[in-house]
């Protein structure tokens, strides 16, 4: 020992301990948070990744969506549509001499709509006016679908008819405009 | 006076090779608490990352099956009033096959059309008439056809035509 001086000693010493310090720092703090770093790196990653698919997925479905609706706006507003007597009997007054429409009753309940009958008695010049009429109920904004079973009696010169209406209304809860809305 | 023959030197509490050692320990010490500082920090900005990203993926996702419900209700509505059209149509045309089928000899007072019967009342001038041109095309129709005749005191007679259609055959 004689041969080392004596600080050169505690030089080493001191050395040893803060190395001894140092890679206890790094082992037991510095390299779990590295590795923790890196671990949370990886998820964050993973999940911006998975947001841009699932961006892409709902840009997708909503264009598609849009132009679904867009191509089909009529129909889909006639779901929509409240069902107006004066206005039904004030659009196809031109098919018919006299028509009387009973009052909206609820009829079945299905997951989507509700539908509403209506018993329409009325009075017509010739088969042709219902035939007309046949024709221009797909595009009077309400879905209306005629029911059997159809009457037909003569009536000096008129023909009395009656006939059911099953009108198809969309439910309330479907949220379909909020959803547009929404995107 | 001179006691020696050498220069003095300064003598430090520390050392040079005292001062280097310590500066690297130094240094790497601060390197290490630095990055050790920056890396806790990073992580933690990660972790609300996570938060934030994870929200975003379930309204993402709820959105999605949002639009797909949507998706699918409105193909459904658009696909029942294409049945609506095309049920109107053909009763539209099913009325109007019936009104062309009568003969203008034959006239009709009434008319009552179901989903598998058609019931009509009606005036004839004669029996082979009213069976060659109504009954008979009427038959090809419907699965049973049955006709009862009421002789009129002119001659002519009014008649009640039953037509029944099996609901196999709809």
């Amino acid at each position: 020992m004689s041969f080392i001086p004596r600080q050169y000693l505690y030089l080493f010493i001191m050395s040893a301990v803060l190395l001894g310090l140092l890679l206890s720092f790094s082992i037991g703090y510095v390299i779990p948070v590295g590795k923790q770093y890196r671990k949370q790196e990886l998820i964050v990653h993973t999940l911006s990744k998975r947001v841009d698919k699932l961006y892409l997925t709902k840009t997708d479905i909503n264009k598609k969506y849009n132009k679904f609706s867009k191509k089909h706006t009529a129909v889909l507003a006639a779901f929509s549509n409240t069902f107006n007597a004066g206005k039904f009997i004030e659009i196809n007054k031109q098919y018919f001499q006299k028509i009387t429409l009973s009052k909206l009753k609820k009829d079945k309940q299905f997951d989507v709509f509700d539908t509403y009958k209506v018993n329409a008695v009325s009075k017509i010049h010739s088969p042709e006016n219902f035939y007309k009429f046949l024709q221009r109920i797909n595009h009077e904004g309400w879905v209306i679908k005629i029911e059997f079973p159809v009457h037909f009696q003569r009536d000096g010169n008129l023909i009395d008819l009656d006939f059911t209406m099953r009108v198809y209304k969309r439910l309330l809860k479907d949220s379909s405009s909020n959803i547009l809305k929404k995107s | 006076m001179k006691f020696s023959y050498i220069k003095p030197r300064p003598k430090n509490i520390i050392s040079d090779e005292f001062k280097i050692v310590g500066v690297f320990f130094i240094t790497a010490f601060v390197v290490l608490i630095f990055s050790f500082g920056i890396m806790q920090y990073k992580s933690h900005e990660f972790k609300t990352k996570k938060i934030i990203q994870n929200n975003k993926i379930m309204q993402l996702q709820s959105t999605i099956q949002d639009l797909k419900k949507a998706m699918f209700d409105a193909r459904f509505e658009v696909s029942k009033a294409a049945k609506i059209g095309t049920a109107n149509t053909v009763l539209q045309e099913s009325i109007k096959n019936l009104f062309d089928l009568v003969p203008n000899r034959i006239v009709l007072s009434k008319v009552d059309i179901a989903k598998n019967s058609l019931l009509i009342y009606g005036h004839t001038p004669n029996k082979n008439l009213f069976r060659f041109m109504l009954q008979a095309p009427l038959s090809s129709i419907f699965t049973s056809t049955s006709t009862t005749f009421y002789q009129l005191p002119n001659g002519s007679l009014n008649f009640v035509c039953k037509n029944y259609i099996n609901e196999d055959n709809l």
